[in-house]
């Protein structure tokens, strides 16, 4: 269960004023949901992914994952947590580009101190249907090939939470379909809890939740295909 | 010009000023270092050519230690290939003022009319130089004016009767030399004519030769020194000329004459200064090259950045050539101003700081020179200018201009069919194009050789900084391998940081390189400041070296003048040595002919051996090694015992220097001539002296019994550091043995120890200025792969890396870095040590290399990365990762 409760995250502006980006936002998920985020843009959507992986504190309120108090956890045991139990899909890839598809997956499972961090990788590239470019660097793979590196990254060390900030945004429709496909697949045969952020309503709508943010404020919040919340 | 350019312009300017205010310091700083080092070396040419006119007076000089032989005077004189020429004989000697006045020293020039053949003495009166041949001296005008010497009235300068003569010198009018009085006919302007490397620093006399011959004055002297000063005819074959000069001179038989030409003296009179200014120079380029490294990394990197900006504006409609005009330009305009400001603050710190220390390295006034007073300096300038202007910023440009995502300018220059050395050519562009160091280092390379006249210098440094700079790209290239690979088991900090040194091939060589560098020269100047202070507490330390040395003693009057130089020093050291004059006739039996044989024509072993083997020279004989002054020890054999002092013993000990030079080794047998009789001797020890000690040191040192029945002179040395105690003694010692010669080498030590504090400012306003420069540059290059490293690291912490994880990889990855820069610089800065010792210095001038400073400074570039590390990390830890991901790159 995600249990967000009234969390506020505010700013400083450049004017010295404060801004307030996230406002009395309360929700509770259960683990395993799969959950589109969507709203315009600075309405929070990265804001409250930074703050449910535990990048960024509330300024109030407070967040628990299945009973783990991020908001309030020191720095080494959200390392952790972060490690183990999330993992990242960015618009832009982030892969390291001076290391191979391999190497990008193997350093996640590595920081996660997994025991057998080279076969994890390995299985997680054959995964998502990279077995045969392990030793390829970035700059030679294709954009939907470089997302997929990065699933494979996401998932290697079978998180419990899937955060996902923009995946198909740099895709053409074609490879954004097999990439959304994709970690939908993978995120269900985990059981993990999904965070899609999308700006495409479409795929949104393809997943069996949504929340929808309106100016930092939580506008609607629907966990299964059926009602809302 | 487009209404949004001028705008566009400043702010871009602004925002320029702030990106690269780095880059234009340390720019500025390299061009203060090029500037200084340029004028500085202009100064040494143009000061060290006239010096050397000076020194010589004339195309070439014959000179001997004995009057020159009659013979070959005459093949001399009357041969067409000599259009002028003097003859000089000069001697030392003792003088009084007065007629009960205390004799002083002073070195007779016994000159002929047409002396010297350059304009270079001045004569005050005019007239007086005529009044030379009717009897009357010139005197150094320094020396008049210590004295109250005056020149007499023209009147006077006729009258030789000896009333006239007593009255003058009463009036301090006349001199009295030997037992003869001279007036004073005028007085002489030469310091510019003192020749640095002489060891009379006596005033000088000057006489007429054919009257110092009439007087008998030469006739007299045990120690002359006989030079005929030769000017070619202006035919533009000076080499023929002096080969047949040497030809000439090779053919006497009863001597062998030296002939020395303008290019030895100007060699002697650069070699103190040289050693000196190869330091200089070194540590000099070394600054420009670090300095300049940090700039080209540093512009390149932030044209790149400007490609993004151009692309929006070029969409925006602006035109492209004015874009390039605004990115480029800028930096263009940034660059100069840098550069104009380095060269003021150039000659600034030449006028300031270190022209008033080269004045120190010679005599006679100081040559002017600016960056426009001087045609070859003003030309010089501008093209440095321009070679480092265009090199800084000619890599930035070029990556710039191409294409997005290509990594090359050239790309459609390329065809899949291209001839061989096409590909070559355009590989070459493109290397230079992505490697902004390389492309400076070459430029800075080129311009050493354009700048400095060392070009043995530059050739070590080219072998040296290529070395650093292939080893610190293949320590990148291996470390960047080694990267996360699952294979090697190493913890994961270390591994991180090997991959984020791989990640930025560049900016890590480049910041190596830096480290390198930096440990290189610092090792280096410590080495270099240690043996300076070495050689000044050498130099200096009077109370214990000896200053006054007392030669040609007859053997019934060492007693006496032992007697004498230790009136009123209870305790004195006073050394004293038998000396006979030897030539040295064959090694192991071969001839000195065939031993030249052996070294390459024109080497400087060859002409180190010529010297030993053409002329007379200096033995002694000693029971037991010299323990004074820790002058000497022997290196390699054994010295006989002592007690054999009163058996015969064949045996020598030769300087261990000269035995490495003339391949001499223990067991070897050396032939003398002493005075017409062979003396064949075994070497049974090889000795390390000290050239600096002061002390008499010799190359051969015999058994006493090889010397017991040649004839021989006594030498004495001793500390007379008070300067009334050492006048009275000498006084004394003259007044009782007037036959003697005496040395003051008091201001030869002061003025050795002038030069050498000179050179240790020098080191310090250069140990300033790089400094300065390593520090920026090291701050330069953290900055400028700040952002990469902030954003790799920042996805390390989204993957769950924690922040004590991310602190020990940054502080690893700089680690790394400064350990492989210490190994390198440390093996470098031995190697600049060695090449230099065995390309350029002498075996007089060895470098002392020692662990100690490669430990400190290693530890102080460690300590410094440590830091930049620690601030880099906390930095990076500050920042949202998630949010610094989302920026765009």
């Amino acid at each position: 269960m995600i249990e967000i409760e009234n969390v506020t995250k505010e700013y400083p502006s450049p004017e010295g004023l404060r801004l307030r980006i996230l406002d009395s936002v309360t929700a509770n998920i259960p683990s395993g949901s799969q959950l589109g985020v969507v709203g315009r843009s600075g309405s929070g959507k990265t804001t409250l992914l930074s703050m449910i992986a535990g990048l960024e504190r509330p300024t109030t309120g407070s967040i628990r994952i299945n009973g783990f108090p991020v908001s309030t956890a020191g720095e080494a045991e959200l390392s952790r947590f972060r490690a183990r139990e999330v993992g990242f899909v960015y618009q832009t890839f982030q892969l390291l580009r001076h290391l191979t598809a391999l190497e990008n997956v193997l350093v996640a499972a590595e920081i996660a101190g997994h025991p057998s961090a080279k076969t994890a990788a390995q299985e997680s590239l054959e995964w998502v249907g990279l077995s045969t470019r392990l030793r390829h660097r970035p700059d030679q793979l294709s954009g939907g090939e470089q997302q997929r590196v990065a699933i494979a990254r996401a998932i290697v060390n079978k998180p419990k939470l899937i955060l996902c900030d923009e995946p198909t945004g740099n895709l053409d429709p074609q490879s954004a379909d097999q990439v959304f496909r994709l970690i939908n697949s993978l995120s269900l045969e985990l059981g993990a809890t999904l965070f899609f952020v999308t700006h495409d309503y479409a795929l949104a709508h393809q997943l069996a939740g949504r929340i929808e943010l309106e100016r930092g404020q939580l506008s609607r919040l629907q966990l299964s295909s059926g009602g809302y919340q | 010009m487009n209404r949004w350019f001028r705008p566009a312009f400043q702010r871009e300017l602004r925002s320029s000023w702030k990106r690269l205010s780095l880059a234009a310091v340390t720019l500025c700083l390299g061009m203060a270092a090029l500037t200084a080092l340029l004028l500085a070396n202009a100064r040494l040419e143009s000061q060290s050519r006239r010096q050397a006119d000076a020194i010589l007076g004339g195309d070439a000089e014959v000179s001997d230690v004995r009057l020159l032989p009659e013979k070959l005077l005459e093949s001399l004189l009357s041969s067409p290939q000599v259009a002028r020429r003097t003859r000089v004989t000069s001697f030392v000697s003792m003088a009084s003022l007065q007629q009960s006045g205390r004799p002083r020293l002073v070195e007779v020039l016994a000159i002929e009319d047409s002396y010297p053949l350059v304009p270079g003495m001045r004569v005050r009166p005019a007239y007086s130089f005529d009044q030379l041949r009717a009897g009357g001296v010139l005197v150094d005008s320094s020396f008049a004016a210590t004295h109250s010497i005056t020149p007499v009235s023209e009147k006077d300068s006729k009258d030789f009767s000896e009333k006239n003569l007593q009255r003058l010198l009463a009036e301090r009018k006349a001199i009295r030399i030997g037992k003869k009085i001279f007036p004073v006919a005028g007085l002489a302007e030469n310091d510019q004519m003192r020749d640095f490397a002489s060891m009379s620093l006596a005033s000088r006399i000057y006489i007429a030769r054919d009257v110092a011959v009439r007087q008998k004055l030469i006739s007299g002297q045990s120690r002359i020194r006989d030079r005929l000063l030769i000017q070619f005819p202006d035919n533009g074959r000076m080499e023929n000329s002096i080969s047949w000069l040497k030809n000439e001179v090779g053919k006497t038989e009863s001597s062998k004459p030296a002939v020395r030409t303008k290019e030895d003296a100007l060699n002697a009179a650069f070699k103190p200064a040289r050693s000196l200014f190869l330091f200089f120079n070194a540590i000099g380029f070394s600054a420009l090259i670090l300095l300049g490294l940090g700039s080209a990394q540093g512009i390149h990197s932030y044209l790149q950045r400007k490609q993004a900006d151009a692309r929006i504006m070029s969409n925006l409609g602006a035109s492209r050539p004015l874009l390039a005009l605004l990115y480029v330009g800028n930096v263009i305009f940034i660059t100069a101003v840098s550069l104009a400001l380095g060269s003021w603050a150039g000659q600034l710190i030449f006028r300031q700081e270190i022209s008033p220390r080269m004045s120190q390295w010679f005599t006679g006034p100081a040559i002017d020179v600016s960056l426009t007073g001087s045609g070859v300096v003003a030309y010089k300038f501008a093209i440095s200018a321009f070679v480092l202007t265009m090199s800084l910023i000619l890599p930035g440009a070029l990556a710039y201009l191409r294409q997005p995502r290509s990594g090359s300018s050239f790309i459609d220059f390329k065809s899949a069919g291209d001839p061989f050395p096409k590909r070559v050519f355009i590989g070459f562009l493109e290397l230079l194009e992505n490697f902004p160091d390389l492309i400076w280092l070459i430029s800075a390379l080129l311009l050493s050789f354009l700048v400095s006249s060392e070009a043995g210098f530059n050739l070590i440094m080219v072998v040296v900084l290529t070395a650093v700079y292939l080893t610190l790209r293949l320590a990148v290239l291996f470390v960047s391998r080694m990267g996360l690979s699952p294979s090697i088991r190493l913890p994961l900090s270390i591994r991180i940081a090997g991959s984020e040194i791989g990640a930025r091939p560049n900016q890590s060589s480049l910041t190596l390189l830096l480290f390198g560098l930096t440990v290189c020269l610092l090792v280096f100047m410590w080495d270099m400041r240690s043996n300076i202070v070495n050689q000044i507490s050498t130099a200096t330390s009077g109370m214990q070296k000896p200053n006054v040395f007392v030669l040609d003693a007859p053997p019934d009057a060492m007693k006496s003048i032992q007697n004498i130089l230790a009136e009123g020093g209870e305790g004195r050291s006073i050394l004293s040595e038998k000396i006979t004059r030897a030539r040295l006739l064959n090694i192991n039996n071969k001839p000195v002919e065939d031993w030249l044989n052996r070294f390459e024509q024109g080497s400087e072993s060859r002409l180190r051996a010529a010297r030993l083997f053409n002329r007379e020279q200096n033995l002694t004989a000693r029971s037991e090694v010299s323990k004074d002054y820790g002058a000497e020890e022997v290196v390699e054999g054994k010295f006989w015992d002592k007690s054999s002092a009163n058996s015969p013993v064949n045996e020598v000990s030769v300087e261990a220097g000269l035995a490495n030079n003339l391949n001499i080794r223990i067991g070897d047998h050396i032939t003398f001539d002493i005075q017409g009789i062979p003396v064949k001797v075994k070497v049974t020890s090889l000795r390390r002296v000290s050239w600096q000690s002061f002390r008499p040191n010799f190359f051969f040192v015999l058994h006493p019994s090889a010397l017991a029945d040649a004839p021989y002179s006594g030498l004495f040395a001793t500390n007379l550091a008070n300067s009334r105690q050492r006048a009275d003694i000498l006084n004394n010692l003259f007044e009782k043995h007037p036959g003697v010669t005496a040395l003051d080498a008091t201001e030869i030590a002061e003025l050795v120890s002038r030069l050498l504090n000179s050179a240790l400012d020098m080191v310090r306003l250069l140990t300033v200025l790089f400094f300065s420069g390593a520090l920026l540059n090291t701050i330069l290059s953290a900055w400028t792969s700040y952002s990469m490293r902030a954003r790799n690291f920042s996805l390390y912490r989204c993957l769950g890396a924690n922040n004590s994880l991310v602190l020990r990889s940054i502080f690893n990855e700089f680690l790394i870095l400064a350990v492989i820069g210490s190994v390198a610089g440390t093996g470098a800065s031995g190697l600049l040590s060695t090449l230099i010792q065995r390309a350029l210095l002498t075996a007089d001038d060895q470098l002392n290399l020692t662990i100690l400073p490669s430990v400190a400074v290693s530890s102080v570039v460690v300590l410094i990365c440590s830091v930049t590390a620690i601030v880099s990390g906390v930095l990076i830890l500050r920042q949202s990762p998630f949010r610094l991901l989302r920026k765009p790159l």
